[in-house]
């Protein structure tokens, strides 16, 4: 091991300026290093997919999947629907761990609540053998798929644990009961009557008068063509689109809220809070949620599958979207001479961490009514924008 | 794009542990570990807070690895006008 840490890992640099509990203005810088996926060229593909999860930790499983799908189109190869299945289990399940770490420990403790540390351990322990449900004595991110055996026994314990964790950890309602988010008249009523973790925060923000802080109009990252985002990709040499991503002079919000923005919970909420941290936490129950049933639906359609055909690598371009806990994330890679001559990755949090992006737009102008409660408000948008490293915050 | 860099344990309570991982030191906590830590231990930290995974002496050294080789590229890009590193 040699040199050291500094510019390897990065953060994000969040300056605050305010004024008798305002925010007067607000500056993000990221030292992450854009740079990393050049770690990923000048392998042949198999090699990169193979370091992949090995360096990119917090959302190792979309990384790989995107990856793969990234060299697959680049090749011109198909995977089974059984394979989408299994890719599907990997990135759910991992969401799933994602937001409920988000939900029941790190935003709590942001605001002095006590976190749900039994829960979150329960579920991550969980979720390491998931992989191994799938593909038990293999690595499951071989480039055109590998051999399925699929435990349904495990994979049904694991959503049972995962229903069992967000009915009593997350909502505390009673088994075969709906969940409190349909629409605002019972999450209002949950959030007033029920004692779970998310109640006691959204009682406090609430308390507060916090549920709007934060409020801004950023538009939702559409479905954009993955052309148009391959020829932004191919072109990026100087990683100026992946370091501040913007369309025609748009910047765009990815994530819980930019999913479920039509959801009749969220549009309730958004009507009366805008997007701010009461509408953006709601967001993430809505999210678990369907990431849930994502989980579900791909464990319901995977069936065992023999070794698939290993593909050949030929040279081409190829760019994948994958939907992930913090938002959409993209691949893009360029094979020459059976090597990877390319590759770029472009984070959610490169859109949400933009410096006119959510964070930034929601934050200018916002206020508190006690000063003293501002960094706290402040920390707790972060959060509810989730970025994807740690981040420091300065308040002046 | 949180990166996977092995810390190592230096001390540990229990409940957090000292962790240094090229040449940077941080208080951990352990309360997400299913399994004990023992000084010598190979930990993957999750924003600089929270240890959520043991790897072994192999895989941390392949790791450390990468890493350096991740460097020198983010170094030699540096070098080069035009290049960002952000």
């Amino acid at each position: 091991m040699t040199g050291t840490l500094s510019n390897l890992e990065g953060e994000i640099a969040i300056r605050v300026a305010s004024q008798g509990g305002r925010i007067a203005d607000v500056a993000v810088a990221s030292s992450r290093p854009l740079g990393a996926s050049g770690i990923l060229e000048n392998r042949t593909p198999a090699e990169s997919l193979t370091v992949l999860p090995m360096v990119f930790s917090l959302c190792g499983n979309a990384q790989a999947v995107c990856g793969l799908e990234a060299v697959e189109t680049a090749i011109g190869a198909t995977v089974s629907e059984n394979q989408k299945a299994a890719r599907r289990i990997l990135v759910a399940s991992e969401a799933v761990g994602q937001i409920l770490w988000r939900v029941l420990l790190d935003i709590p403790t942001a605001i002095d609540k006590e976190p749900a540390f039994d829960a979150v351990r329960a579920v991550r322990a969980s979720l390491a053998r998931v992989p191994r449900y799938l593909v038990p004595k293999d690595v499951w991110n071989r480039i055109g798929g590998t051999a399925l055996t699929i435990n349904r026994k495990g994979l049904d314990a694991l959503v049972d644990r995962i229903d069992g964790i967000i009915r009593c950890e997350v909502f505390g309602t009673e088994p075969g009961a709906p969940y409190p988010i349909g629409d605002l008249d019972a999450f209002d009523f949950w959030t007033a009557e029920h004692d779970t973790v998310p109640t006691r925060l959204l009682r406090a923000v609430g308390a507060r008068r916090l549920n709007g802080f934060g409020a801004a109009e950023t538009p939702a990252l559409p479905d954009l063509a993955l052309a148009d985002i391959a020829a932004r990709l191919a072109a990026d040499d100087d990683r100026t689109f992946t370091a501040a991503p913007e369309i025609d002079g748009t910047v765009f919000e990815t994530g819980s809220l930019a999913r479920h923005r039509d959801h009749p919970l969220i549009a309730e909420l958004a009507e009366e809070y805008g997007s701010g941290l009461t509408t953006r936490f709601a967001s993430k129950l809505v999210d678990l949620v369907w990431w849930r049933d994502e989980l579900a639906a791909a464990i319901a359609a995977i069936t065992d599958e023999a070794t698939p055909a290993t593909p050949a690598i030929t040279s081409g371009a190829g760019t994948a979207a994958v939907e992930t806990a913090r938002g959409r994330l993209y691949h893009h890679v360029a094979i020459e001479d059976g090597r990877i001559a390319r590759y770029r990755i472009l984070a959610p949090t490169e859109w949400n961490f933009h410096a006119r992006g959510p964070l930034v737009a929601g934050l200018e102008g916002a206020r508190v009514r006690d000063p003293a409660r501002l960094r706290e408000a402040t920390t707790l948008f972060v959060m509810t924008v989730d970025p994807c490293v740690a981040f420091d915050l300065a308040i002046a | 794009m949180c990166l996977a860099i092995p810390a190592r344990v230096v001390e540990t309570d229990g409940f957090s542990a000292l962790v240094e991982r090229y040449g940077e030191r941080l208080r951990v906590d352990l309360t997400l570990l299913p399994e004990p830590v023992e000084v010598g231990d190979y930990l993957i930290v999750q924003a600089r807070r929270f240890a959520v995974n043991k790897v072994d002496a192999e895989s941390a050294a392949e790791s450390y690895r990468l890493f350096d080789e991740m460097q020198a590229i983010l170094a030699g890009a540096a070098d080069k006008p035009g290049e960002q590193q952000e």
